[in-house]
């Protein structure tokens, strides 16, 4: 192998086709960095998944006291709302991920940092700004370079027998201690109350009985509506 | 809920004193329960595509809230008007991945400054799905019942009020005296 990369590895379909890539094109060792912010995932089951697709190491690093110290409360105290809705968590927690990647890559004695970002998100920003601010490593970023698209990927997974969960075949999803966010191909600008969405097989948080209320209404509505008609 | 602020953090939720993680998730659990913090907007994102992005976001919303309402009470009107423009420029670099850069430290530092005074417990009320602010509490409260109360046993003097009115809107009446000579 011609050196080592370090890259950002979520377990999911994004940092996997990733890892796949730079072994095969790049001819790269790759060691693997999770950074636990409270997102609630197995993290021993995404060491074991870094392992199946034959990295060199894999780091989990519990990182969640620093990024309420560093990140949430500064957050708070600047009542931190993007655009007066979002509440910024994944902005938060990518560089405190990035920062971690680079901590690694002076460990490991790196020759890449590499992320799985597309070139259409907020997310590739703040690893570069992030990676270059800590290191002059090259960043090697293949969703991005290849300019990749999710079904691409999952042929990609499927062709070198990469395990996908299967929410993944439908969900872009990033969760922390501050916030969870999906994203879903088949949404529409008008379509569906989120009531409904987050009924799609997600984590729920919401109360069952907002449910049985957003069902009454589409029966009362549904009344309404033979009322009128007779 | 309350939720109990010291220098612009939280510490209690419930009267519950906790370690910052588990008092996050518990907000998280309690709100999240009540149908709170579902975000669904559009969003401009730093390479200019706009994008509908839907959040969860239970605890960060009631934490929110709750901080910007408390300081509603213990800082100047000058200093939240300021603020306002700061926090919103705060956001806008840590968004934009730009949260190594010197402003965002600076602009820290500004924050932090201000934060000394909010303390104090704001009380929540959470209904399927909707969240309102109904008490606040803080030993560096400037709310004053006897200044802000019409009954009699105000202790502030409106007979001021008439010149203080007269100056305040001094430039708007001259120059709309102005505008009508022409």
């Amino acid at each position: 192998m011609k050196g080592k990369a370090v890259l950002a590895f979520s377990g999911g379909l994004d940092t996997s086709v990733v890892i796949k890539y730079l072994q095969d094109k790049h001819g790269l060792d790759v060691v693997t960095v999770t950074v636990d912010v409270g997102q609630e995932d197995n993290l021993k089951k995404i060491s074991a998944k870094a392992k199946s697709l034959g990295v060199l190491r894999h780091y989990n690093i519990d990182a969640r006291q620093e990024f309420v110290d560093r990140f949430i409360f500064p957050a708070i105290r600047a009542n931190a709302l993007y655009q007066k809705k979002y509440c910024l968590a994944t902005a938060l927690a990518r560089p405190l991920i990035a920062q971690k990647v680079v901590e690694v890559a002076k460990k490991e004695g790196a020759s890449a940092l590499a992320h799985g970002c597309t070139g259409k998100g907020n997310d590739q920003v703040r690893f570069d700004v992030t990676y270059r601010s800590g290191s002059n490593l090259p960043i090697i970023a293949p969703i991005r370079d290849l300019n990749l698209t999710r079904d691409v990927e999952l042929k990609y997974a499927k062709k070198h027998n990469i395990p996908i969960d299967t929410t993944a075949k439908k969900f872009s999803i990033d969760q922390n201690l501050w916030e969870e966010q999906l994203r879903e191909e088949i949404w529409k600008m008008h379509s569906l109350n989120p009531l409904m969405m987050h009924s799609s097989g997600l984590r729920q948080r919401i109360c069952p009985i907002d449910h049985n209320i957003w069902k009454l209404n589409l029966k009362v509505e549904y009344l309404l509506k033979l009322i009128e008609n007779e | 809920m309350e939720i109990k602020f010291e220098s612009g953090i939280p510490v209690e939720a419930d009267r519950k004193r906790m370690k910052p993680i588990e008092l996050i998730k518990y907000i998280n659990k309690k709100a999240g329960a009540n149908g709170i913090g579902i975000v669904d907007h559009i969003e401009d994102r730093v390479v200019g595509i706009k994008s509908r992005e839907v959040y969860e976001t239970p605890g960060a919303s009631c934490i929110i809230e709750a901080h910007t309402d408390l300081e509603k009470m213990v800082l100047t009107k000058h200093e939240l008007k300021f603020k306002a423009m700061v926090d919103a420029e705060w956001s806008w670099l840590a968004y934009s991945g730009l949260w190594q850069d010197p402003l965002k430290s600076d602009l820290d530092m500004f924050i932090n400054a201000t934060q000394k005074r909010v303390s104090g417990t704001v009380k929540l009320k959470m209904f399927k799905g909707s969240l309102r602010v109904v008490g606040r509490k803080s030993k560096y409260s400037l709310y004053s019942h006897d200044l802000a109360t019409y009954g009699s046993s105000s202790t502030f003097d409106q007979t001021l009020g008439k010149g203080f009115v007269e100056l305040w809107g001094l430039q708007s009446t001259e120059a709309n005296k102005l505008l009508k000579k022409r």
